[in-house]
């Protein structure tokens, strides 16, 4: 099991209080009281020796901390004079894992904030150890899907600034199916990726509502003064839970029965639409009958209407009709 | 008396309303700083050229304080040439989005043109009454 951030917190008050010169020898209570203040909860003394324990023994947390007790003192202090918390170097495995963190940050094509990870893993790294090894293997040992030059990737430090910051932005829109250009001012909520192309969502207050852009649509974004409105109903996760893309077509959450060919059946089940997907039933021959439980949205329609040759809608109707042109006129 | 170069003289005027100009030219926002006002249009290419045809700016198009005349010279664009220069369009369906700036207006102002030819043809790009109200301070 890994540490909790609370349990590192812990650790590190406990180090304080045994290499603080003005108050050396800090008994049990004393311990208790400085975690106590600093984390705001109780804590008992066993929970307390336990983390000493852990302090001393535990190799996986690697302080292995000459932590003793002091009869004469009735107090605890470290063996080694030296020795503190921060002191410590992390090791080899340490590395590893954050370089492998930074590979994958960094397959977002050099934005700030992979930028920024990247220093600061570096940063700890040096300052940790005099040399480490880079490696003379250079190559890429993660690789995940990524358009070269994808127009309005130069403005997601900005947006996911102001959604961080809750800074309303000015951007001015293009839209592709309108030919028609706006300037919109938005409230941004998130961020969100689809298919290598990213989105931001937020509240317009063109639209007074919430709504989607694609970065590819966005031109010079400016972060506005003004206060932020963070509509109370929003919620990120319920808004997209069963949303295949990012342009809902309705609120209405509705049963979608299709039926694949053997060769699609496959991939389908080997990665799902979505979590609401089901099997309705396994055809003779390996086609099955599949239903997922979603609001249509724009890119379920592309993905039904790109795979015309080994996919069939049965339900809804409107939704067969939309895709085959079957409403009679 | 020494100006105050704070956040709060960055004004912006969002989708302002305006005369002149319309269908294929969208004027979209005015930024006024004490260094410089910015306007931002877009613009999209029509049919009546078979591959979209051209734009390109006059160096010589002033923005104009409509009440008291008063003239603001073009010191710089961004992404739209200025003549003899043009960019062409590569089809029908292109559209830009692009810039001109002026020097600083008076703070003091509240209605403007922006005038690339007076009187002008049709393809120029004049907007009259550009009405400066409501602004937005931005942050940066």
């Amino acid at each position: 099991m890994g540490t909790t951030k609370e349990a590192y917190l812990r650790y590190k008050i406990i180090d304080a209080c045994i290499i603080n010169k003005y108050k050396p020898y800090p008994n049990m209570d004393e311990l208790i009281d400085a975690v106590e203040d600093k984390i705001g909860k109780a804590f008992s003394v066993s929970a307390i020796q336990k983390d000493i324990k852990s302090m001393k023994e535990d190799e996986q947390l690697g302080f292995l901390a000459p932590i003793k007790y002091s009869r004469s003192r009735q107090g605890y202090y470290y063996a080694d004079p030296d020795y503190a918390i921060r002191n410590i170097p992390i090791n080899e495995l340490d590395i590893e894992a954050l370089l492998a963190a930074t590979d994958l940050l960094s397959t977002f094509n050099g934005n700030r904030v992979s930028i920024n990870f990247g220093h600061a893993v570096d940063k700890i790294i040096a300052s940790s150890k005099e040399v480490y090894d880079t490696s003379l293997d250079k190559r890429a040992i993660i690789q995940t899907e990524s358009s070269p030059n994808q127009r309005g990737w130069e403005h997601f430090d900005i947006l996911f600034q102001a959604a961080k910051e809750n800074d309303p932005v000015c951007f001015v829109h293009y839209s592709y199916q309108k030919r028609r250009f706006n300037s919109i001012v938005i409230h941004p909520y998130l961020l969100k990726e689809f298919q290598n192309r990213w989105y931001l969502i937020g509240y317009s207050e063109n639209h007074k509502a919430v709504r989607t852009f694609g970065l590819d649509r966005v031109y010079e974004p400016y972060l506005l003064a003004s206060k932020f409105y963070l509509k109370p109903s929003f919620d990120a996760e319920k808004h997209f839970k069963n949303v295949y893309g990012v342009y809902p077509l309705s609120k209405k959450e509705e049963k979608i029965i299709f039926r694949i060919t053997p060769s699609l059946s496959d991939y389908l089940i080997s990665q799902p639409i979505h979590d609401s997907q089901k099997v309705e039933k396994y055809h003779p021959r390996g086609s099955l009958t599949l239903s997922v439980q979603l609001i249509v949205s724009q890119e379920l329609i592309n993905f039904f209407q790109m795979r015309r040759d080994d996919l069939e809608v049965f339900e809804p109707k409107w939704l067969v009709d939309k895709l085959y042109g079957t409403n009679e006129k | 008396m020494v100006q105050m170069k704070s956040k709060k003289t960055h004004k912006l005027y969002n989708l302002p309303e305006h005369k002149g100009r319309q269908g294929n030219l969208q004027l979209l926002r005015v930024l006024s700083t004490p260094e410089y006002l910015k306007i931002d249009f877009g613009y999209y290419a029509t049919g009546y050229y078979k591959r979209g045809g051209w734009v390109k700016m006059d160096k010589d198009t002033v923005v104009r304080d409509t009440k008291k005349g008063k003239e603001y010279k073009l010191i710089d664009t961004v992404n739209i040439p200025i003549a003899p220069a043009e960019l062409d369009f590569n089809t029908s369906h292109d559209w830009l989005y692009f810039s001109l700036i002026f020097a600083p207006i008076a703070s003091t102002t509240k209605v403007i043109d922006v005038i690339e030819s007076d009187p002008g043809e049709p393809t120029d790009f004049n907007l009259y009454a550009i009405e400066l109200s409501n602004p937005i301070l931005i942050k940066k």
